[in-house]
């Protein structure tokens, strides 16, 4: 793995945490939806490098945006400032170029971590955005100001009503399905991603979700993080994250 | 420390034979641990290895375990792949000539569910100019009730002896960490192996007690990484001391140290696997390690060292 300085790393509410890298040591200019492999401990254990998908990128540095839920991130969320970590990437297929004008993101919970980079990428492009966002609760929505700052309409959900509609990011999204030619980018719980898919396979939108799994090299090495799609199983690190909608097996 | 200098411009031979193989160094790429290439290659240049063994190839295509197929675990790594791979066809047609450019002796790793298909895959490879074969012996036998092939010493006898038969080129064995291992292997030798992997991984359970679950979809899976180091070492040693056998150590490697341990304890050439897979850099650095520990204990050719533990 190549090593990066750590630019900054700011908790975000309880456990959430956003880290800026210095982004010499990626190997290309990544693509929203890419991921990148970070090791930030020199010991066999715990023995693999965490997968995370590139949350923003500037000129200098990438960032990625994580929930500290294990080992891995709660040793990730202890590096500071000018320490160096290892890093691999940019890894797999990011989310494709629109067919539409028009971009919905819809993010689930820790979901939103491609779409702060995927929303820049797009208003470059000049693409309309919407963001779908649907969270259990207030204090799991993350990165709100930033999406406000680049004028990205934002439509909420949570779980147990304490911010925006109570219920699931799917019922709004049905309703703006139904009038819009439309491209939808998703990343979240898998449940929510089978819906997304069956949604938009209702209405004929072009829709790619970003998947995750267990992965041990990223490389496509190890053959570990397979999902079945209805062209059998496929490789995460490789032939994904990003997949077509059309391609997710239903349940 | 006064002479670095000097010794540094000493030429370190890393060479070692395996059969009728030389290979400019002990380090092998174990199967299913580097895809055919295609990532590790943008990290890592294949061409600096002694050699590289395939992930599985079985006569038919195969798709492999559902998932989760993995799960780690203390310093190690669990996992059930299945076996996925293409197939003998589309490895002679499409992988193989891409691999030929890699500029390193290849081993392709086989299997088959009964004897039958193991030599339908060898009979197939011989029309390839592939360097050796490594003969997959974990693999449960259809016939014989989905006992493993390399839990019976007279049915790896008569495998490898039907195999000897047709393949005349370097012929590695792959052991299974469990069973009658000693046996298996004096059959294997026996039978013409030139040389034995030891070892494959330990079969090994990881439970979700939540679910009440194992934590792999296909139950048990096989233990592999630094956990699993000192179990291996040891196999290596015995089955040195035993049989005199043409060793390849596999299991746990992740530095130039480990490689020498695994060298004194009788291994020829060694294969490092889990480690790739956390850095895809981690070979060369590997081999640097070694070149830098035998500056250091002044020993200047490798093969020497084979078997020298004191014990």
């Amino acid at each position: 793995m190549l090593k990066a300085s750590v630019i900054s790393q700011r908790l975000l509410k309880d456990n959430f945490a956003l880290l800026w890298l210095d982004k010499t040591p990626l190997k290309k200019p990544p693509r929203p939806g890419q991921f990148v492999m970070l090791r930030s401990w020199s010991t066999l254990e715990p023995l693999l490098a965490r997968p995370f998908s590139i949350h923003d990128l500037n000129e200098k540095a990438f960032a990625v945006l994580y929930q500290i839920k294990g080992r891995g991130t709660s040793l990730l969320s202890q590096v500071r400032r000018g320490q160096k970590l290892s890093v691999l990437g940019p890894l797999g297929k990011g989310f494709p170029t629109p067919p539409t004008p028009k971009v919905i993101l819809v993010a689930g919970g820790i979901g939103i971590a491609p779409f702060l980079f995927a929303a820049r990428w797009l208003k470059a492009q000049n693409y309309k955005i919407h963001l779908f966002y649907g969270a259990r609760s207030r204090k799991d929505l993350l990165r709100l100001t930033a999406f406000r700052a680049l004028k990205i309409p934002v439509t909420i959900t949570t779980e147990d009503g304490s911010a925006g509609h109570k219920g699931l990011i799917t019922t709004p999204l049905s309703q703006t399905l139904k009038d819009k030619a439309v491209t939808v980018f998703a990343c979240g719980p898998l449940p929510m991603l089978r819906a997304v898919a069956r949604l938009t396979q209702e209405h004929n939108t072009p829709a790619y979700l970003s998947l995750e799994s267990r992965m041990a090299c990223g490389l496509g090495l190890c053959l570990g993080c397979v999902v079945e799609t209805k062209h059998g199983y496929i490789h995460v690190c490789q032939e994904g994250p990003v997949i077509e909608a059309a391609n997710l097996l239903n349940d | 420390m006064e002479n670095t200098s000097k010794e540094a411009q000493v030429k370190l031979d890393l060479s070692v034979s395996l059969g009728p193989l030389r290979l400019q160094n002990p380090l092998l790429l174990a199967s299913g641990t580097w895809g055919f290439g295609e990532g590790l290659s943008s990290y890592l240049d294949l061409s600096i290895l002694g050699a590289l063994v395939t992930k599985g190839i079985s006569l038919h295509p195969r798709p492999g375990n559902p998932p989760p197929r993995i799960a780690e675990t203390p310093c190690g790594l669990v996992n059930a792949i299945g076996l996925e791979n293409p197939g003998l066809e589309i490895f002679k047609r499409d992988i193989w000539p891409r691999l030929a450019c890699f500029k390193v002796p290849l081993l392709v790793n086989v299997f088959g569910q009964n004897v039958e298909e193991y030599l339908a895959v060898v009979e197939g490879l011989l029309e390839t100019k592939i360097q050796g074969i490594e003969v997959n012996i974990s693999c449960p036998n259809v016939k014989k009730g989905g006992l493993q092939f390399g839990q019976d010493p007279k049915t790896v006898a008569l495998l490898i002896k039907d195999i000897r038969d047709i393949w005349p080129r370097l012929l590695v064995v792959k052991l299974s960490p469990v069973g009658p291992v000693f046996e298996v292997a004096e059959s294997a030798l026996d039978a013409g192996a030139d040389a034995l992997t030891v070892a494959n991984t330990y079969p090994a359970l990881v439970v979700d007690v939540i679910r009440r679950k194992p934590d792999i979809a296909a139950g048990f899976g096989g233990l592999s990484g630094p956990a699993i180091k000192p179990l291996t070492l040891r196999l290596v040693r015995e089955i040195y001391r035993r049989l005199k056998a043409p060793i390849i150590g596999c299991g746990g490697i992740t530095s130039g140290q480990d490689v020498l341990a695994y060298i004194l304890a009788g291994a020829k050439a060694v294969q490092i696997g889990t480690a790739t897979l956390l850095d895809p850099m981690a070979p060369a650095r590997i081999l640097e390690e070694i070149e830098d520990l035998l500056r250091q204990i002044h020993e200047y050719r490798l093969a020497q060292l084979t078997g020298e533990l004191q014990d």
